[in-house]
């Protein structure tokens, strides 16, 4: 009996929903899906076989996301079938076992759910196969990199929210309280995201995550090209834990509410037992009182004309409808969660600290945040709020009641607006009290109005029209949703077509950013452009929408289309027009801007450009070029009309061997190979260019690269006189962030921006190789090999930025508008005013490197003088938080490196902040740039806290001596000579100032750089030695390399090693070093283990693995203590074929202990609060197993290994044990 | 005054709901029976506004109201066979809500308005209570009086008295009355009794179309002489209803009586007074068609 049931149910539920109309729908979604994401271009997946064990586990992740439809729709409706279709008490009734009869209906449509599921995997395994996919894309096929997502991730995430939502929809009854569950379930997966950014709190967020999605991209985060191409997933570890934790709570919750048991019996679900009844007396005293209204005159007609007051009852009830429900309180409290534990736990710096809470930042945070949820609660709330007169069956009443239906229809809109008003205004509020509670008061109100109501909420606003018309063209509630669901995820795919300007993604405008120097900037305007633009078209959608009002019993499409025209009419069609004609004029405005204007070059033209640039100019990619060795420049800034105007004098050198008969000239801006990268909306410029003997000759009208051509070839050392002359003027705005930073407010132009660059721009080549294959060039033969002493006399510096190389002699005169301040390398010489403008005049005194820069901004400035250096910061008025600090740093390094290096080459040295998006630092001659965000709005005040400020502004005055001091050959490691040095130096006055405990928590930092910049390596991991411009190598593994050389040889021994290596080169004009002469100074003197260690670091890629598996302490007779640990030990070697291989470790490891005397200060997981440990010796660790034991005269707390960062160790969780 | 003009209907399944319907309405209330599945829903609600005939048209006191459905809207009071209610709106807030969108905008008269058809329907006790928490009888008795919010001057209820008890159905049939003096009120039902007790005027739809019009009593006077009535047992019964045409039948005490029509009396069966239900069932089987259409 009972198996017949149980059997009978499943087949029962089976049937049903292959009868079903939705079951083929999202079936036909999911496969078809699957099938065409191979193909798709996805920039995470870089340049892996997008048929390989990560990729395709990956996009089974995506498909986990969306399962959650699939869950809702099936699950859900199984449980709450019986209750909704009323067939409840025909059921019941049957002589049925309550047990198989309810886990046969669960089941049964469980397995629905997986066999629909498991069309992903066999459909990402065929779309593999397909025509249209790119061969070089794919490996060889592996079945179990389908299976084993499927099995791992998929089905258990399947089974926790099928368990979950079945128990919620049997105990509540309700569609709702399953739709907000899944909510919930997302924030608690955008939680554990966010948890595992941070790592402390990392093995939290593993075991929160239900979906398996975040949990899967913290397993691989480290896994190198290779493994994402070839490791199976394996079922231990924190997938397991993570798996059966879920699982249990699942089947916990199943069983433990599920009602699998119960009898079976129609239940007054949450009817709550109402106040207790009225006194008889009381109801008495009603009942006569009813009477007397039994002679109410109830004959009065309405009068036609009440739409104001309809209007205002419609709207104030739906509204209430929308808030007053449990679903909207328990919706925004776990949003409000989610909010707190983004702002408390987002990480905004590069070493984990936190910035300041301006509002800027809040705004940036919460709007992040907001984002994926506003489109969740939209696509939810725009199928209740549209649904419910059909939903509960009041639909002929009110329908037949004389209301307009426009009324309806905007009542409704303006529930749905007021949703997600409240849903911003709940957020600024929550944001305000935590500015408040972190002491900060300066609350910019108008600032919180601007951004999250203009720019995000607005936008928000749009789309929900659209989920509305959605709602509108669908039969039931559940299609809307799909369909809007689709309309979102098609936005996604229209940037890989080439559909990438925002006229072409709705309710988008170009990013933006507020900086508390240029305030917003341009984009206001900009963004108010395309709101009328997005506008339009929302109000003609609007129309539309209201045109199809589904009034009365449910009508087809294909009628109320019909009846479309009757129903607008002619306010109706006019309003269209006049929305349309908003949209059209608004749309000529944007193109005018961004098409005419200015230039807009969707992605894939850029590419077109870039390969039609290498195929036609590579061949004179060894060609001589003159270069500027002598520069007196005129330059006006003009911040609020973002112009700049340039008229330089110049001495043109040939500093090559060969005559220079013609060259190619580029100029950004003007060249459309050079937009710096930003991409994809850049200004046209005008320029002249003359030297003596020679004229500007062909232009090639595609690429705007001119030739230069001299009737006389310019000889080797001969220089002739030239001048210059440019107008960079952005004219009405640009689409995306205008490359050119001339602003309001905190302007900063690099030379390359402003000046031509001759001959043939490698840095403008295809880099990726799969863009290569495609347009038929050549794989990319990558940096010049360390080994050709052809290039070293070329400097790094001459070819890095595309400008040629050799010092120059430079002086400027730059003017800017009266209230700011402009700086270029040099020493002031002179200032004056001439009307509105203000002219300043730098000269240097003597030859730097052909490169320079130009700020303009109202500045404060901090002047210090520093053992005969003046030391000057420039910075927005509001941002005095860091200025000390900045200070410090400067003069600490002046002094560390002048006495460890040699002397500084300028009389004074300048800091000089600037407004962007990014956070970025950058050293020019006595000059240094530094950005709003890199820096001045950081927030230090805990002890805790790690000194990025203090380190960034070391690691750029580093580059006074590393960069301008020494310029190296143009070969691998050229920029771990720059870098790696400037880390080092930094690293070391961090080590002087704060300790090396707190050394050691930022090199962790690092570490984690280093191993997730591996793993997304797209090109070829190299050793340091060898390293190409590759930033995870020079700046991070370079970090922990030259700390760890500095325990080993020690820091005298090094920086006496660096100390000679840069005087033999400083300002050296002819032969330029290479990593391979910085090596020999560094080897000089060393021992056997030492110059194996210096290999293993420099010249290999070695991958650590250390574990300390127990430690273990037994007090001695004599009141000693002996400690035994055990330690595990591995090691493995990255080939030049980017294999990694186990090979034999051999090391001194550095083991620590603590006291337990000193365990009160110390935590585990915050090295920035550790105590220096009491016992800190090196041990010779081998490969595998090794138990050391040591004899303490305390007793111990804690044993840890590689305290100090050292060792490129994969995993550093596993270095430490208490006892 | 209604006039339906040759009304057609068909749903998009195929199913032909109102086919060529033309009925004209006078004041007072007005009897639309037919079984279920007959199209009366179809044609209330086409009625009602709610939706479109595929032909026809439809004129209340000259307002075509399938042009100008909100005219009608505003002198139309609707009672729907079945509804639901948004949850966790009390009576009286519903009731209220309901009032202004029928355009009582003034709040005096509608507050009187709402006490007193929460009166009238016995519910002024239950105000307070959602809707959405009432029995069905007690839902039924709000339906009625929001469909009577406004003064209607077209009030269509559909089986209204389905779920209601005796006295209850009593005193909306009684209100019925009172208020059908100057108004058009179409009843749709099932029940012969309700139509019988109530409507001078009515109509048998069925499969969409209809099949008599008429007076009631003139319609039972038709049929006065017609009827013969015989208590037979079930053995009885098969051989009779294959000879002769049975328009009724019903069990009394374990055994069936049959109603014949036919001019002369058959053998063994008693001359019967006609009543409404012998009009329906004789309509219905088609027995009586020719006799029926010449009076109408």
């Amino acid at each position: 009996m009972f198996n017949s049931l149980f059997k009978n149910q499943v087949l029962f539920e089976w049937q049903f929903f292959t009868r079903q109309p939705s079951f083929f729908i999202i079936t036909l979604i999911f496969f078809s899906l699957a099938l065409l994401l191979p193909s798709l271009t996805l920039p995470i997946l870089g340049n892996v076989n997008h048929n390989g064990a990560y990729a395709t586990a990956f996009m089974t992740t995506l498909f986990i996301v969306f399962s959650l439809i699939l869950v809702v729709n099936f699950i859900a409706n199984t449980a709450l079938r019986n209750h909704e279709t009323n067939m409840a008490e025909v059921i019941f009734c049957k002589p049925i076992h309550p047990c198989s009869y309810q886990l046969g209906r669960f089941l049964g449509s469980f397995i629905v759910v997986i066999v629909i599921f498991s069309l992903v995997p066999i459909g990402l395994a065929l779309g593999s196969f397909m025509p249209w996919v790119d061969p070089t894309t794919m490996g060889s096929f592996n079945a179990n990199f389908y299976l084993l997502p499927f099995l791992y991730l998929a089905v258990p995430t399947l089974f926790i929210f099928s368990c979950i939502f079945y128990t919620l929809a049997i105990r509540f009854k309700s569609i709702k309280v399953v739709y907000i569950a899944a909510v919930i379930l997302m924030l608690l997966n955008e939680m554990a995201g966010n948890l595992l950014l941070s790592t402390d709190a990392s093995y939290f967020g593993v075991l929160l995550d239900p979906f398996s999605t975040e949990l899967f991209m913290e397993i691989t985060k480290y896994w190198t090209v290779a493994e994402r191409n070839n490791q199976e997933l394996t079922f231990s570890g924190n997938l397991m834990y993570n798996r059966l934790l879920w699982m249990l709570i699942s089947i916990v919750i199943l069983v433990g509410f599920g009602q699998l048991n119960a009898t079976l019996a129609i239940r007054n679900d949450f009817v709550k037992a109402k106040k207790q009844k009225k006194s008889d007396k009381k109801q008495a005293k009603e009942l006569l009182q009813a009477d007397d209204f039994l002679a109410n005159k109830i004959r009065f007609s309405g009068v036609k004309n009440a739409y104001f007051k309809q209007f205002i009852t419609r709207t104030s009830f739906e509204v209430k409808q929308v808030l007053f429900d449990a679903g909207f309180y328990i919706l925004s409290g776990s949003i409000l969660l989610f909010m707190m534990v983004m702002m408390i736990t987002e990480p905004q710096g590069m070493f984990g600290n936190s910035l300041w809470p301006l509002t800027q930042i809040m705004v940036e945070t919460s709007s992040k945040a907001l984002t994926f949820l506003s489109l969740v609660i939209i696509t939810y709330y725009s199928a209740e709020i549209i649904w419910r007169e059909k939903s509960t069956n009041i639909g002929d009443i009110v329908d037949s009641l004389p209301v307009n239906n426009a009324i309806f229809w905007l009542s409704k809109l303006l529930a749905m607006f007021a949703v997600l008003f409240l849903l911003v205004l709940f957020t600024v509020v929550l944001t305000i009290c935590y500015q408040l509670s972190q002491g900060y008061q300066n609350i910019d109100l108008m600032q919180y109005f601007v951004s999250m109501v203009y720019f995000t909420l607005l936008p928000w606003l749009m789309m929900s029209v659209v989920a509305f018309f959605c709602q509108a063209l669908s039969p039931n509630k559940f299609t809307g949703m799909l369909l809007f669901v689709l309309f979102i995820v098609a936005e996604f795919t229209l940037d890989p077509l080439g559909f990438n300007h925002n006229l072409f993604h709705f309710s988008h405008s170009p990013s933006w950013f507020y900086s508390d120097m240029n305030l917003y900037g341009q984009a206001l305007e900009v963004h108010t452009w395309y709101m009328l633009y997005w506008g339009g078209f929302t109000i003609a959608l609007a129309v539309l929408t209201y045109g199809l009002w589904q009034r009365g019993p449910q009508q087809s499409l294909k009628v109320r289309a019909k009846l479309l025209g009757y129903q607008i009419g002619r306010p109706g069609l006019l309003t269209i027009a006049a929305a349309l004609f908003i949209s059209l004029g608004s749309g000529v405005n944007i193109y005018h801007n961004t098409y005419v204007q200015n230039h807009f070059v969707s992605q894939s033209e850029l590419k077109d450009i870039h390969a039609n640039y290498e195929k036609s100019y590579r061949q004179f990619a060894n060609d001589a070029v003159p270069a500027m060795s002598k520069i007196n420049a005129k330059v006006d800034i003009y911040p609020s009309e973002h112009k700049i105007e340039i008229s330089a004098d110049i001495v043109f050198t040939n500093h090559t061997a060969q005559p220079i008969k013609k060259f190619l000239v580029a100029i950004t801006g003007y060249s459309r190979i050079l937009n710096m990268g930003q991409g994809l909306g850049f200004s046209p410029v005008d320029f002249t260019l003359e030297i003596a003997g020679g004229k500007m000759g062909a232009v090639d009208g595609e690429l705007n690269t001119h030739w230069f051509e001299f009737e006389q070839a310019m000889l080797p050392n001969e220089s002739r006189k030239g001048t210059f002359t440019s107008i960079r003027d952005q004219d009405g705005f640009v689409e995306t962030v205008p490359s050119l930073q001339v602003i309001n407010n905190g302007s900063f132009v690099q030379n390359g921006e402003i000046f031509p660059r001759f001959g043939y721009l490698k840095s403008e080549q295809l880099l990726s190789n799969k863009d290569r294959s495609s347009y038929g060039l050549e794989k990319l033969g990558g940096t010049n090999k360390l080994e050709d002493t052809r290039y070293y006399n070329q400097p790094m510096s001459g070819t890095l930025y595309g400008i040629s190389g050799g010092s120059i002699e430079f002086e400027t005169t730059v003017s800017t508008s009266a209230n700011q301040t402009a700086i270029a390398p040099g020493y002031l010489t002179k200032a004056w005013l001439v009307g509105n403008r203000r002219y300043f005049h730098y000269k240097m005194d003597r030859p730097i490197q052909n490169y320079f820069a130009y700020f303009s901004g109202e500045y404060e400035i901090a002047r210090s003088h520093h053992k005969g250096i003046d030391i000057e910061v420039y910075y927005h008025k509001e941002h005095q938080m860091n200025i000390q600090r900045i200070e410090t740093s400067m003069k600490d390094s002046l002094d560390y490196y002048t006495e460890n290096f040699g002397p500084f080459q300028h009389k004074q040295a300048r800091i000089i902040e600037f407004a962007s998006k990014l956070s970025l630092a950058q050293d020019f001659p006595n000059t240094i740039a530094y950005s709003e965000r890199m820096g001045f709005i950081h927030d230090l005040s805990k002890p805790a806290d790690n000194d990025q400020v203090y380190l960034v502004a070391a690691h750029e005055m580093a580059h006074q001596w590393w960069g301008s001091q020494i310029d190296p050959a143009n070969v691998q490691g050229a920029t771990f000579i720059i870098e790696t040095l400037a880390q080092y130096s930094s690293f070391m006055l961090i080590q002087k100032k704060y300790g090396k405990e707190r050394l050691a928590a930022m090199l962790q930092f690092e570490l984690n750089r280093y191993l997730k910049g591996r793993s997304r390596e797209t090109v070829k991991e190299l050793p340091l030695m060898r390293e190409e411009n590759q930033a995870y190598i020079h700046y991070s593994k370079g970090a922990i390399a030259m700390m760890a050389l500095a325990d080993r040889l020690g820091e005298k021994r090094l920086n006496s090693a660096l100390q000679k290596f840069l005087l033999k080169y400083k300002f050296n004009q002819d032969k330029f070093p290479t990593t391979l002469d910085l090596m020999d100074f560094i080897k000089e003197g060393a021992n056997v283990e030492e110059l194996a260690f210096i290999t293993r670091v420099f010249y290999e890629i070695n991958i650590y693995d250390l574990r300390l598996l127990s430690a273990n302490t037994e007090p001695l007779a004599n009141g000693q203590y002996k400690v035994t640990l055990n330690i595990d030990a591995n090691r493995s070697q990255m080939d030049s074929n980017t294999v990694e291989q186990n090979v034999e470790l051999n090391e001194l490891v550095d083991i620590a202990l603590w006291l337990k005397s000193s365990k009160r200060n110390m935590h585990m997981s915050k090295r920035t609060s550790r105590q220096p440990p009491a016992y800190l010796q090196k041990h010779a660790i081998k490969t595998g197993h090794n138990v050391i034991e040591i004899i303490m005269n305390e007793e111990p707390a804690k044993a840890m290994l590689d305290p100090y960062i050292h060792f490129v160790d994969r995993n550093i969780n596993n270095n430490s044990a208490n006892f | 005054m209604l006039i339906l003009n040759s009304i057609s209907k068909s749903y998009e399944n195929g199913v032909k709901a109102l086919d060529n319907v033309s009925l004209s309405i006078p004041k007072g209330l007005y009897g639309l029976l037919g079984p279920n599945g007959a199209g009366k829903s179809s044609l209330m609600r086409t009625i009602a506004t709610l939706q479109n005939a595929d032909s026809g048209s439809i004129v209340f006191d000259g307002i075509d109201i399938l042009k100008n459905p909100n005219e009608l809207r505003h002198r139309l009071g609707y009672l729907p066979q079945s509804f639901g209610v948004y949850p966790r709106v009390s009576a009286v807030e519903l009731l209220n809500h309901l009032a202004i969108l029928k355009g009582l905008v003034d709040k005096k008269e509608r507050l009187e308005v709402v006490a007193g058809l929460l009166a009238q329907t016995n519910l002024y006790q239950h105000r307070k209570k959602a809707v959405s928490d009432f029995s069905g009888g007690m839902r039924q008795r709000f339906g009625i009086a929001q469909a009577l919010l406004g003064d209607p001057d077209l009030l269509i209820v559909d089986e209204p008295t389905g779920g209601l008890d005796p006295e209850e159905r009593n005193r909306f049939h009684n209100l019925l009355v009172s208020l059908g003096k100057d108004k058009v009120i179409i009843l749709s039902t099932h029940i012969v009794d309700d139509v019988a007790e109530l409507c001078p005027n009515m109509a048998v739809l069925a499969q969409g179309k209809i099949l008599l019009e008429g007076n009631p009593i003139a319609l039972i006077e038709q049929l006065q002489g017609k009827i013969w009535r015989k208590v037979v047992s079930v053995a009885e019964l098969m051989e009779i209803e294959a000879a002769l045409p049975v328009i009724s039948k019903r069990l009394y005490a374990g055994n069936s009586v049959v109603h014949v029509m036919a001019n002369q009396a058959p053998e063994g069966f008693d001359n019967a007074p006609a009543n409404l239900e012998d009009v329906y069932f004789s309509t219905l089987h088609g027995c009586n068609a020719p006799i029926l259409k010449q009076v109408v």
